[in-house]
C-alpha cells in the first residue's frame, strides 16, 4: 500500500535509526522527540473513510447525536453512520450557531433520532436537560424507550417534575451504570433487584414505597448483587431502606437540610463485607447502618448543623459517636464541620478509638477536641488542619502536656497546618507540637490568605516559630509562601 | 495496565520496523498491547524483527509511548498535541495494530474537533469527496432537517 503521506523527518527512509524503548525510560529520547516533531502532510486524499464504519461510528458516538446526523451528507459512504453509533447524547444546552435550539425545535430531533433506533439496541444514553421545563409524561416516554433498548449506561440530568415508573426501570436488568438527576419521586417495589449494576448514583429524587398503604410503609429491599459505587446525593426516603449489596467497595450519602427530617425516622442499611470507602455528610440525624464497616480504610465524614435548638445539641454527641463508631478501622479519615463550632465540644463528649488510623485531616477543631482525637489515634502519622484550632487555651495544654497522645512518641511524624492564623491558639498549637512530638520529622504551615492584608509581620512570626525549642531532633519546620496561599 | 508494565517478567526485547525503516526496541510486554503484534508472534515464535508496514516511524513513536505512560491525565494531555493530520494517522496506525485504549482516546478527540461542525467543514478536515448528486443531498438535507438547522456556518 503506498502512503499518501511524506514525513520531513531528518532521516531518510533509507537510514535505520534504533531507538531503545524500554519500560523504565520515563523521558523520551532526544532520537525520539526529533522523529516525533517532523511534519507529516496529507495530501489531499481521504484517509478516514478507509476506516471500518464500525470505527467511524465510534467516532461520532462521542458526538451529539443531532448534530452525528449531518454527516450522512459527506459522501455516499457516510450515509449511515451515524445510525451505527450507540451512544446516544442529547443535551439542550448546546449551542448551534451561538443559538440554542428552541425547546420545539430540540423535542422533535429527539423524536426523529428515536425513531431511528427504534429496532436497534442503544448501549449508552446521556440525557442532559438543563434549558428549559418539559411536559412531564414526554421525558418519561423517552425514558421508557432508553429502558426498553436494554441500555447499558443510562445518564439522565433534568431539573423539573417527571414521573420514573420503577417497573421499567427494574425490568432493565442490563444497566451497568445508571446516573438519575433528577427532582422526581422515585416509588419502589418492596424487593427489587438490578443484576449487572456496577455504579448507581442518584440525586435529589425522594424514594417512596410502592405499596399503597398509608399507614404502615413496609421495610423495601434492593438487591444489586454486583454493585460496586453507591452514590445518593439530596435525596429522602421514607421507609426503611436495606441495601443487599455483597460487593460494594464505595458508599457515599449526602443529605441537605430540608430533606433531613422525614428520612431520620428511617434507616438505610448497606449489606457490604468489601465496603473500603465511605463518604457521609449530612446533620448526623439518618440513621446509616453499615452491616459490615471492617474493612473501611477511607472515610470522610462531614457535619452540618445550624440549630441551635437545646435538645438537638445533647444528641449530637451521641449520634456524631454512632457514625464514628463505626469507621474506627479507617485508615485514612477527613473530618469537616460546617456550622457547628459553636457545639464543637459536644460533639466529642465520647469519641471511638481509631486504632489504624494514620492519616487525618480536619477543619475547625477546637482545642479540646483536637487533644482528644490525638488521643484517640494511637498510630497517627500525619495530620492536616485545614483552618487552625479555636479556643486552645492553657489548661487544656498543660493537662496535654501532663499525658501526651500515645501517637507523639512513637508515630507522629508529619503535621501540615493550613490556614494558619498567627494568633494565640494557633502559636500555642504550634509550640506543643514541636515540644512534644518525638519523632515529629515535619510541620509545613500555609498562613491563612487574610493574613495577606493584615498588620503582622509574617517574617518575625516565621523567626519567632524557628526559635521553639523542638522536641525532635530531625523535624523540619517549612513555611508557605504567604502570597501563594 | 501500569503494574504490568513495571513489573516485567520478561525483559525480552522485540524489534518493530515502521514504514521508513526506523526501528524500535521495546519490550515484550509494550509490545503485547498491539494485538496485531501479539498474533505476529502467536504465529511465528522466534520471530525478532516485525515488519510495521502501515506506519511512519513517527506514528510508530508516539504510539509507544502512548502505552508506556498511558492514564487518565496523560490521555486529557495527549489529544490537544496533535494536528488534525497527526490524529488520523495515528487512529489508523491504532486500528491497525489493534490497540484498543489509544483508539478510544483517539476517536474521542477526532470527534471533538468536528463536533459542532458544518459538513463542508468535516470534508475538508477530511479530505472526503462529495460523492453525492446534488438531488440525493438535496433529499437528505430534506430528510434530516431538524439536524441541519443552526450549525455553525463556518
Amino acid at each position: 500500500m503506498t502512503l499518501p503521506y511524506s514525513s520531513s523527518a531528518q532521516t531518510s527512509p533509507n537510514h535505520i535509526v534504533k531507538v531503545v524503548m524500554d519500560s523504565n525510560d520515563v523521558t523520551m529520547e532526544d532520537d525520539t522527540k526529533q522523529l516525533i516533531s517532523a511534519e507529516t502532510k496529507v495530501k489531499e486524499r481521504d484517509i478516514i473513510s478507509t476506516l471500518h464504519e464500525s470505527v467511524l461510528g465510534h467516532i461520532l458516538s462521542f458526538v451529539p447525536i443531532i448534530d452525528a446526523v449531518s454527516t450522512s451528507v459527506l459522501s455516499t459512504s457516510w450515509i449511515d453512520v451515524w445510525t451505527s453509533t450507540t451512544n446516544l447524547k442529547f443535551d439542550d444546552s448546546l449551542l448551534y450557531s451561538k443559538k440554542k435550539m428552541s425547546k420545539e425545535h430540540f423535542v422533535n430531533s429527539v423524536e426523529k433520532v428515536l425513531l431511528h433506533f427504534t429496532n436497534s439496541g442503544i448501549q449508552s444514553v446521556s440525557l442532559c436537560l438543563s434549558s428549559y421545563q418539559y411536559d412531564a409524561s414526554q421525558i418519561s416516554e423517552w425514558i421508557s424507550f432508553f429502558l426498553e433498548r436494554r441500555v447499558q449506561k443510562l445518564h439522565i440530568q433534568y431539573a423539573d417534575k417527571v414521573f420514573l415508573s420503577s417497573n421499567s426501570l427494574f425490568r432493565c436488568n442490563s444497566l451497568v451504570e445508571l446516573t438519575l438527576q433528577m427532582r422526581c419521586t422515585l416509588s419502589l417495589p418492596v424487593s427489587g433487584c438490578l443484576a449487572n449494576l456496577q455504579k448507581l448514583s442518584i440525586s435529589w429524587i425522594k424514594l417512596v414505597s410502592e405499596s399503597e398503604s398509608s399507614t404502615n410503609s413496609k421495610d423495601i429491599t434492593l438487591s444489586f448483587p454486583i454493585l460496586k459505587v453507591f452514590e445518593v446525593r439530596g435525596c429522602e426516603w421514607s421507609q426503611n431502606i436495606t441495601l443487599q449489596v455483597p460487593l460494594l467497595e464505595r458508599f457515599s450519602i449526602a443529605i441537605w437540610k430540608h430533606h433531613s427530617n422525614e428520612s431520620s425516622k428511617y434507616y438505610i442499611k448497606v449489606n457490604s463485607r468489601r465496603l473500603t470507602d465511605f463518604d457521609y455528610e449530612g446533620n448526623l440525624e439518618q440513621n446509616i447502618v453499615l452491616c459490615d464497616s471492617s474493612s473501611i480504610r477511607n472515610a470522610s465524614v462531614v457535619i452540618v448543623v445550624d440549630e441551635d435548638k437545646k435538645d438537638r445539641i445533647e444528641k449530637l454527641g451521641f449520634q456524631a459517636y454512632n457514625h464514628l463508631k463505626q469507621i474506627n478501622e479507617a485508615e485514612s479519615l477527613k473530618l469537616l464541620f460546617y456550622k457547628v463550632l459553636r457545639h464543637g465540644k459536644d460533639i466529642f463528649t465520647n469519641l471511638p478509638v481509631f486504632g489504624r488510623l494514620t492519616y487525618l485531616q480536619l477543619n475547625e477543631v477546637n482545642g479540646e477536641a483536637l487533644l482528644q482525637l490525638l488521643h484517640n489515634c494511637p498510630i497517627l502519622n500525619t495530620l492536616v488542619l485545614l483552618n487552625g484550632v479555636a479556643d486552645l487555651n492553657k489548661d487544656v495544654l498543660t493537662s496535654a502536656s501532663a499525658t501526651l497522645p500515645r501517637c507523639f512518641l512513637s508515630s507522629f511524624k508529619v503535621f501540615e497546618f493550613k490556614g494558619f492564623n498567627a494568633n494565640e491558639h494557633d502559636l500555642s498549637l504550634v509550640k506543643f507540637m514541636l515540644e512534644n512530638a518525638s519523632i515529629l520529622e515535619k510541620m509545613r504551615i500555609s498562613p491563612a490568605f487574610w493574613l495577606r492584608y493584615a498588620d503582622i509581620d509574617f517574617e518575625k512570626v516565621k523567626e519567632q516559630i524557628l526559635s521553639l525549642p523542638k522536641r525532635s531532633s530531625f523535624c523540619m519546620v517549612e513555611f508557605s509562601d504567604i502570597s501563594s496561599s | 495496565m501500569a503494574e504490568e508494565k513495571s513489573q516485567a517478567s520478561s525483559s525480552k526485547m522485540l524489534t518493530l520496523k515502521a514504514s521508513d525503516g526506523v526501528l524500535f526496541e521495546v519490550e515484550l510486554n509494550i509490545a503485547k498491547e498491539m494485538k496485531t503484534v501479539q498474533a505476529y508472534i502467536d504465529d511465528c515464535e522466534d520471530i525478532e524483527t516485525i515488519p510495521i508496514p502501515n506506519v511512519l516511524g513517527k506514528h510508530l513513536a508516539i504510539v509507544i509511548e502512548y502505552i508506556k505512560k498511558t492514564n487518565e491525565e496523560y490521555d486529557a494531555e495527549f489529544e490537544k498535541q496533535w494536528n488534525m493530520d497527526d490524529l488520523q494517522l495515528l487512529l489508523l496506525a491504532a486500528n491497525y495494530l489493534n490497540i484498543s485504549g489509544l483508539q478510544e482516546c483517539l476517536c474521542k478527540a477526532i470527534a471533538k474537533r468536528i463536533e459542532n461542525k458544518s459538513p463542508e467543514y468535516v470534508r475538508k478536515v477530511f479530505n472526503i469527496e462529495n460523492d453525492h448528486s446534488p438531488e440525493e443531498e438535496a433529499k437528505l438535507r430534506k430528510e434530516y432537517k431538524w439536524a441541519f438547522e443552526g450549525v455553525d456556518k463556518d
